[in-house]
């Protein structure tokens, strides 16, 4: 350090103090006060002190940095893991995920008869239980219903009105047959699921189930008695109106799905920009960590060569005092 | 957390030329560097009211002037009389609109410099208040 050369050059004159005005302030003209004399032998004490603070300075940042950084990391962990489950809630939520509704009913008719048949009559309940939860959880089994239950509204309407034109058996009587078993299945269905409950009412499944099956099992029988056009067109009329309820609940049911596959997909989409961010982020914090780094650096050198411009100053005033 | 935690306490003058050293950078326009060596100063000298003043004006040429204000009130606090960062604060507010205020710190800046005797004071608090 330059300032000890200063001080063993001048010897007794180590102590002669000398002054380096800065220039004028630019941003507070008179309010910072001017620096004081400066001596030698002070200047390796500033400098040490300096250095070690900004090694202070510099170890605080870091481990604030890296505190940062780690924590990032984690919300980045988070938002990927929310991604994902809203990626996997969008899937489940589907249309076409889950049983359909004829493969729900088939369990449900298979698991209970199977118990019923071997005398578990508990399992028979419990199993039922399952597969009607089942059943209401999936978005295939509401979007076949709405679908099957359309479909038979609108073949019962035709059915009614060529029925009530046309007093013969011939081929209504096929379409009637069909129209029939599958609103008792339909009806059947809905009662053990209760799956209009939700929609409904409490309730309201039982009875609607109940209805269409009822509508099932005349229409079958007036299919078997199709001289009969009026009591055809009636018993087509009430198919209709079940079909059309039941299409109605699970429509809205359906909404319910279609509207959480659109929020889970935002949620996706969320997720996905907040785990881009605190990428950003983490890479923002990297380059700042460095940069205070490199700016330490330059500080030090910076403070070096300013008390080296004192150290000169010094020497020369030394000089001048020695001269003179 | 106290501000000089595990820092072994400098000289008087160790502090001088470190005030020199960030004054001579802050005049040479190394505002950057300044920063540091005033930030420093903070740590290693928290009751000398030039290091939270210098380190204001830094902040003030990087046109950060809501961390110059609160650096000034700071400098204000820990120090218990800092008449030249009540000045500088009273400038800030002044230029912000903020008039009550700023004649609030004027006054403590003049209420010191009496309880003082300080010419110097007198004389800055007395060009201030002649600022148009």
């Amino acid at each position: 350090m330059s300032g000890r050369v200063a001080g063993a050059a001048t010897g007794a004159a180590a102590a002669v103090v000398v002054t380096s005005p800065p220039p004028a302030d630019a941003v507070q003209p008179g309010l910072l006060p001017e620096a004081q004399a400066l001596s030698g032998a002070t200047l390796n004490d500033a400098m040490s002190a300096l250095y070690a603070e900004l090694s202070r300075q510099r170890q605080l940042g870091m481990k604030a940095g890296e505190s940062r950084v780690v924590e990032q990391q984690n919300l980045h962990e988070k938002a990927v893991a929310d991604q994902k489950a809203a990626i996997e809630e969008q899937r489940r939520n589907e249309a076409d995920q889950g049983d359909g509704f004829f493969s729900c009913v088939g369990r449900l008719v298979g698991d209970v008869a199977k118990d019923v048949a071997t005398g578990r009559l508990a399992s028979a309940v419990d199993d039922g239980v399952r597969d009607a939860k089942n059943a209401v959880d999936s978005p295939a089994f509401w979007s076949d219903l709405e679908k099957g239950a359309t479909a038979v509204a609108k073949v019962a309407a035709v059915v009614g009105s060529v029925a009530l034109t046309v007093a013969t058996a011939g081929a209504g009587s096929a379409a009637i047959v069909g129209v029939a078993l599958l609103l008792s299945a339909g009806g059947a269905a809905v009662s053990a699921t209760r799956c209009l409950d939700g929609v409904l009412g409490k309730g309201a499944s039982q009875y609607v189930g109940a209805g269409m099956e009822l509508a099932g099992a005349a229409t079958g029988c007036t299919a078997g008695l199709a001289s009969a056009g009026g009591a055809v067109g009636a018993a087509a009329s009430g198919v209709a109106g079940g079909a059309q309820i039941t299409a109605g609940a699970a429509h809205v049911r359906n909404a319910e799905f279609a509207a959480r596959v659109q929020d889970a997909g935002a949620s996706a989409e969320h997720a996905r920009q907040q785990g881009e961010r605190i990428n950003r982020v983490v890479g923002w914090m990297l380059d700042e960590l460095a940069d205070g780094d490199k700016t330490q650096q330059r500080t030090m050198q910076a403070a070096q060569t300013a008390m080296q411009t004192n150290d000169q100053t010094t020497v020369s005033a030394a000089s001048i005092s020695l001269r003179g | 957390m106290p501000l000089a935690h595990a820092i072994p306490q400098p000289s008087p003058g160790a502090i001088e030329a470190l005030y020199a050293t960030g004054h001579w950078l802050y005049s040479q326009q190394r505002i950057v560097h300044a920063l540091t060596v005033f930030r420093a100063m903070i740590h290693i000298a928290p009751d000398d009211e030039r290091g939270w003043l210098a380190l204001g004006a830094c902040h003030e040429a990087q046109d950060q002037n809501d961390i110059a204000l609160e650096l000034y009130v700071a400098g204000a606090t820990l120090t218990g009389s800092a008449p030249r960062c009540e000045l500088a604060r009273a400038r800030l507010l002044r230029a912000r609109g903020m008039l009550e205020e700023a004649r609030n710190a004027l006054a403590e800046a003049a209420r010191i410099a009496e309880r003082l005797h300080d010419d110097d004071l007198r004389i800055l608090v007395a060009a201030e208040r002649g600022r148009p």
